[in-house]
């Protein structure tokens, strides 16, 4: 049942996804660098749909046929407060404060995330 | 189709459409969009050992597109057939070289579905800021897979002894 391939097998995927995290550590702490404007992208299914300032103090609400997502934006943080969907998994993530790291509402193909301004 | 093999891929059917809907209850408590453990593999992982490759693709695609239909969407759906063809797709290969057991063929499984998920992800939503989920799917799909592969491996040994 187990061989010992298994066990490399095991560890190089471990090693690869530790890779991957290296590779992937691209977040920023909007803190470090608060000179730069900071942007909220909203996008639905791959259409940019909002671009917000994270510096205003701001409620966006997402409605399409049958989709309901509302995105609050407040004190430089962002979440999802609201969304109709089955798993709450956007909602129960809570705030966002950094680049790189997306709210997804995957039943909703919603996607929230901070981006550096183009000012 | 002899009726002793229709009789044990419907049974097998039923179960995996039984997991996954077990599994659409669950919560995605790790707070990563689709991470889920995957219950119903453990039902295709065990017939790709004791009905053959040709059957668990016929149970797995079938399963794939009822539950959809029944508990989620196309989208939904598009998901599950990215991630559970490639999965499946993979785990054949790995066992036909014969050098992995039961528990690196699962581990291999559960990584390529979510990979394969991950991959519909960024066509569907046309945008590659989900890869940031990348190695968290990957260490989750080969801890999924192990402990789907050890569960499969003592129902094989069960079934194949009957």
């Amino acid at each position: 049942m187990i061989k010992k391939t298994d066990f490399v097998l095991l560890v190089s995927v471990v090693v690869a996804a530790l890779i991957c995290f290296l590779f992937l550590k691209g977040t920023q702490n909007i803190a470090e660098t608060q000179e730069a404007q900071y942007d909220v992208i909203i996008e639905v299914a791959g259409e940019e749909i909002a671009r917000l300032p994270l510096s205003e103090n701001t409620t966006y609400s997402i409605d399409q046929e049958n989709i309901h997502n509302l995105v609050i934006i407040e004190d430089g943080s962002v979440y999802m407060s609201e969304a109709d969907c089955a798993n709450q998994t956007c909602v129960r993530q809570g705030k966002i404060t950094q680049v790189g790291v997306p709210i997804v509402c995957l039943p909703h193909q919603v996607i929230v995330m901070i981006v550096e301004g183009a000012s | 189709m002899n009726i002793r093999r229709l009789s044990i891929n419907g049974l097998l059917l039923a179960l995996a459409f039984v997991f996954s809907y077990i599994e659409w209850l669950l919560p995605e408590f790790l707070l990563i969009p689709g991470a889920k453990p995957g219950l119903a593999n453990i039902v295709i992982v065990t017939a790709l050992y004791c009905v053959g490759a040709g059957d668990a693709l016929l149970i797995n695609i079938v399963r794939i597109v009822l539950v959809g239909f029944t508990f989620g969407n196309l989208t939904a759906m598009l998901f599950g057939l990215t991630g559970g063809l490639l999965s499946l797709g993979v785990m054949t290969l790995l066992k036909k070289t014969n050098r992995f057991g039961i528990a690196g063929v699962s581990i291999a499984g559960g990584v390529c579905h979510n990979l394969g998920q991950l991959a519909a992800a960024v066509i569907v939503m046309q945008t590659t800021v989900v890869l940031y989920y990348l190695p968290y799917l990957i260490l989750l799909g080969a801890a999924a897979g192990l402990v789907v592969g050890l569960v499969s491996g003592l129902c094989i040994k069960a079934l194949l002894s009957l």
